[in-house]
């Protein structure tokens, strides 16, 4: 009983530094390769047409909060790049050249490949999770889609790019040497500039920013150093924050373990303990008993359980280190944690060690010494009250009376099993609702079109929107086409200056077609309306109804806000425009982007190479938002950390049972031996203790069940809540659920029948010594 | 149908007391007739009580057989002895043996409905079984809450509830006074008179006498001498067992 005390002590400081550590752990690797690497914090992509470099340089390298500016460099956006091995990148990527600058800032670390300072002629630097999720190796052919036809390269090796090894930034970068973009890409469509500016504080990196925006009227891309940390850090935050929540529960479980163990060990040493205070013992001498006892324990477990955490961070570390390509744990130090977490569960363990053992300190000497044990009171809580009343068969009526026996120990077996069926049900709806995005895009913030194409801008000869659309409206597969493109505008603050760039879509049709949602309020229709995602609304205070000043395409305009939703895609920031606004302000506008809804969703994958074959390099497909997730790995990864937390409460659970069936078996061994002398046979006697782990099984699913199903989302909301999922899209796995509640009773028959051995062995012989 | 309740051939039963194979029961070989009413006797670990539980299946045999009506209860499994136990036999311990959190109704009818059955004539016959022993006013009250020789008579009236063929006491009256005794044995002997075949260990000469037969067991085995038929009408039984108690080495 002490060995499972130990064990749940062990289980709870494993989840609770885990989750702790989770969250330590994830953003150090970053910021260590990061520094290391001396990468840029703000990261801007515009056309030299627009914008003179050497001006926006000049401006950066004056700034106080500058550390130093990047030489520019080249690049050109590409999509449909074809490793010769295996299948199309479905990603778009930027083709950046590597000069010599970048031995300075923006340096990569070479991970397979030979240690190189650039790469050569004819070959190129892929970013090592983009090598891993296509399979390529180093020494393959990969070729390059051109105006002119493909251009091959080799890929001389796989790189750490702290910037866009999370994948989850679109586009991606891969690197060529320098001047060999020119090769096939003709110079007149070479305008694209990236440059980079490295601060001394990343705090900085908003209010340079802003005054940035304030001098230049900027029409780029700028890319900062908090979305390239938030790319990695979202879902780790999500896991390591679930994990810490359930760690609370585990402590629960592991002070009611402590509290049974303790009351177990009070009535063994019942009569003891009379015998101490009769010797002289004080109350305090006898809970000091417990709480040493109690201490030595958590000493001896909680490192246990900090042994697994150390694990667990390697693994973390491990996966983290295929997305970055490596990881810097230098400097990355958990003692401080683990102290935490032996100190909080030690204080925890103790605490529960000394209230509980004030019941040992109460026993009066005289009756413990005369009785041996404290009055006992027959309880008639749990019908049938008498056997002749009810016509169950004998061993469900055994069961009854086994758990009415000890109401307290039977409630705390009753709340572990709540708390196991409750993760069960959370950790089976959240995967589903992971699993189901596809099906359900537009509760997450996305459009919700089963293939997304776009219109390439370097091509000689391309697609006009009109024409692609004329095309696509006479494809009898599709639904809808919801025609869109990106932009940004600067929210403007009180006194008319730039506060913050803001990303967003404009959309060509309805936006209700498009499969949007609205927390709040309606879609934008007319030219001077606007909709806020719900972190924009937040941190800008805006309601519907409301009025907000921006700074976009060159203009200040002024925009009701006719709604707020939701959108994961960009931790809670972004807007909507109909095309209404967008073309008031920019006749010209088109878009350039179609999120394509078929009539049937299943055909999907046919229809991409049916779209390519006929349009062929006039479109490019653009990776969905589910294929990106899945080559993350992101939705096994949570999924792997919900199943890992199922199975750790299935094993508390398990642990639970196994200490009650030894309890039980001890306290009823006479019993089982008078129950045998009258003819039960050892199956009807194991079948009574079956039937009692049953009847609170029962009892913690019907508890259970709804709270799981009615919190999972809120506690998801909850964690979700920090990256624009204020409502988490829930999706309940009813089958799921109904299989798991299955599996989970076989498991519970099976380990309870097992365990209820030693109730089958109990000897009629021992009759004639008691 | 036999002529016989109980019969044992080469009945030895051997407990292993570290590596040394200890002999409680050697070569006991014994035949009861239906309706006798049998009281073992002998002196303290002689293996009487060993002997009631090898007759019982409660406990196994190293060697011999034994036959309840015909039926060997050697070589049968834990299961299989455990049904016989229920239809065949009834067992009276010296403490009661009540299960503490089952009234004394409940007591009798946990093994009352082991029988399949109409529950509501098991229902009545365990009321009219308690009754007859004096207890029915007793029926909803926990073990705690009655008196010794109260408990006793329960364990009884669980003990009759299948209406066994063969009712075994181990010391029935060994912890109650005599008062208490009068009663539990007044129970036996009308049993008995009813046709119930009765086996009881005993210590005690009054106990002694209500049977109708005595064995005298002496260490594990009961020689051809050892067998004492009781004439109840006899006015000086008690003497006469006594003497021939004595010359056992009682």
């Amino acid at each position: 009983m002490t060995l499972f005390s130990g064990l749940s002590i062990a289980l709870a400081s494993l989840l609770f530094s885990s989750g702790l550590a989770i969250l330590q752990s994830i953003q150090d690797p970053f910021d260590n390769l990061f520094n290391k690497l001396n990468a840029s914090h703000i990261v801007m992509l515009y056309d030299a047409h627009d914008h003179p470099t050497s001006e926006l340089k000049d401006w950066f390298a004056h700034q106080p909060s500058t550390k130093r500016v990047s030489e520019n460099s080249p690049y050109f956006l590409c999509n449909g790049i074809l490793p010769r091995k295996g299948n199309k990148i479905e990603l778009m990527v930027q083709l950046t050249e590597y000069n010599e600058d970048n031995s300075v800032q923006d340096k990569l670390i070479i991970v397979d490949g030979d240690q190189k300072k650039s790469p050569a002629h004819g070959e190129i630097w892929l970013p090592k999770y983009l090598a891993n999720n296509y399979q390529i190796q180093v020494g393959d052919t990969i070729d390059l889609p051109g105006p002119s036809g493909s251009y091959p390269v080799v890929v001389s090796a796989t790189v750490a790019d702290p910037l866009y090894g999370s994948g989850m930034v679109n586009p991606t970068r891969a690197w060529l040497a320098s001047g060999e973009l020119p090769f096939f890409i003709p110079v007149s469509q070479l305008s694209n500039i990236q440059l980079g500016i490295r601060l001394n504080n990343p705090d900085s990196t908003s209010a340079l920013w802003e005054r940035f925006t304030r001098k230049f009227s900027y029409t780029g891309v700028h890319l900062t150093y908090f979305l390239f940390r938030s790319a990695y850090m979202g879902i780790y935050q999500v896991m390591g924050t679930i994990i810490l929540a359930f760690s609370i529960m585990a402590l629960l479980i592991a002070m009611f373990m402590v509290r049974t163990t303790i009351t177990r060990a009070i009535y063994d040493d019942y009569k003891l303990t009379g015998v101490y205070k009769a010797l002289g013992f004080t109350p305090g001498n006898i809970v000091s008993l417990y709480v040493i006892q109690y201490s030595l324990l958590s000493i001896a477990f909680i490192p246990v359980g900090l042994v697994g955490t150390w694990f667990i961070i390697r693994l973390l570390l491990g996966s983290i280190s295929q997305k970055l390509g490596i990881v810097e744990t230098a400097g990355i130090s958990h003692q401080g944690l683990y102290l935490l977490s032996l100190f909080v569960i030690a204080v925890l363990v103790v605490t529960t060690a000394f209230f509980k053992s004030f019941k040992a300190a109460k026993i009066k000497p005289v009756e413990a010494i005369r009785t041996g044990a404290p009055p006992k009171r027959h309880t008639s809580l749990l019908l049938p009250k008498d056997f002749s009343i009810s016509r169950l068969p004998l061993p469900v009526m055994m069961g009854l009376r086994l758990l009415s026996e000890n109401p307290k120990r039977s409630f705390s077996q009753g709340m572990i099993l709540l708390a196991t069926i409750f993760i069960i049900i959370f950790s089976i709806n959240i995967s589903s609702s992971f699993e189901n995005l596809k099906y359900n895009k537009s509760a997450w913030g996305f459009e919700n079109g089963d293939i997304q194409i776009s219109r390439p801008e370097a091509i000689v000869i391309g697609l006009k929107n009109e024409q692609l659309m004329e095309i696509l409206s006479k494809e009898k597969a599709i639904e809808h086409v919801a025609p869109f493109s990106y932009s940004s505008l600067a929210v403007l603050s009180k006194s008319d200056l730039p506060a913050q760039e803001i990303f967003g879509k404009v959309y060509a049709d309805s936006l209700s077609q498009a499969g949007l949602l609205n927390l709040q309020g309606r879609h934008p229709q007319l030219a001077n309306e606007i909709s806020l995602c719900v972190g924009t609304a937040r941190q800008f205070n805006k309601q519907p109804g409301d009025s907000i000043n921006v700074f976009i395409e060159g203009q200040k305009t002024s925009y009701l806000v006719t709604g707020i939703y939701q959108d994961v895609s960009n931790m809670g920031q972004g807007f909507r425009l109909h095309e209404n606004a967008m073309k008031k302000l920019n006749p010209i506008y088109t878009p350039s982007m179609y999120s394509i809804k078929l009539k049937e969703h299943d055909k999907a994958g046919t229809f991409k190479n049916y779209l390519l074959k006929q349009l062929g390099e006039t479109i490019a497909i653009d990776a969905s938002i589910e294929d990106r997730l899945a080559q993350m790995g992101l939705i096994d990864g949570m999924k792997t950390a919900l199943f890992a937390l199922s199975l750790f409460f299935i094993f508390i659970m398990l642990l639970a049972i196994s200490s009650d069936m030894f309890i039980s078996t001890k306290e009823n061994e006479k019993n089982f031996g008078i129950l045998k002398s009258v003819g039960w046979t050892p199956g009807q006697i194991r079948m009574s203790m079956v039937w009692k782990i049953l009847f609170i099984t029962s009892a913690a699913l019907a508890a259970a069940i709804l709270p799981g199903i009615f919190l999972s989302p809120l506690i998801m909301t909850s964690v979700t809540g920090g990256i624009g999922l204020v409502k988490f899209p829930f999706i309940a796995n009813y089958p799921g659920m109904l299989l798991a509640i299955l599996l989970l009773l076989i498991i519970i028959s099976v380990s309870s029948w097992w365990l209820s051995r030693g109730a089958a062995t109990a000897n009629p012989r021992k009759l004639i010594n008691s | 149908m036999s002529n016989y309740c109980v019969k044992t051939e080469q009945l030895v039963k051997t407990y292993d007391h570290d590596n040394f194979q200890h002999a409680i029961i050697k070569s006991v070989s014994i035949t009861i007739g239906i309706g006798e009413f049998t009281v073992i006797m002998g002196n303290s670990g002689s293996g009487k009580s060993t002997l009631l539980y090898l007759l019982s299946g409660l406990d196994a045999p190293s060697s011999g057989k034994i036959w309840i009506n015909d039926i060997p209860l050697h070589k049968r499994s834990q299961k299989e002895l455990a049904v016989l136990r229920r239809k065949m036999v009834g067992f009276v311990f010296q403490d009661n043996n009540l299960i503490p959190n089952l009234s004394i109704r409940e007591n009798i009818l946990v093994a009352g409905y082991l029988i399949q059955g109409d529950r509501k004539e098991i229902d009545q016959y365990a009321d009219r079984l308690m009754e007859e022993l004096g207890i029915l006013s007793l029926a909803k009250r926990y073990p705690s809450q009655v008196s010794g020789g109260e408990l006793q008579r329960a364990a009884i009236a669980r003990a009759m509830i299948n209406n066994p063929m063969i009712l075994l006491a181990d010391e029935p009256t060994g912890s109650l006074n005599s008062e208490a005794s009068e009663k539990v044995l007044e129970c036996f002997s009308r049993l008995n008179s009813k046709g119930q075949t009765i086996i009881m260990v005993t210590h005690d000469l009054k106990s002694a006498c209500r049977g109708s037969r005595i064995l005298f067991l002496k260490d594990g085995t009961i020689p051809v001498d050892h067998f004492y038929h009781i004439d109840k009408n006899h006015p000086g039984r008690e003497d006469k067992i006594f003497t021939w108690l004595k010359q056992m080495g009682w």
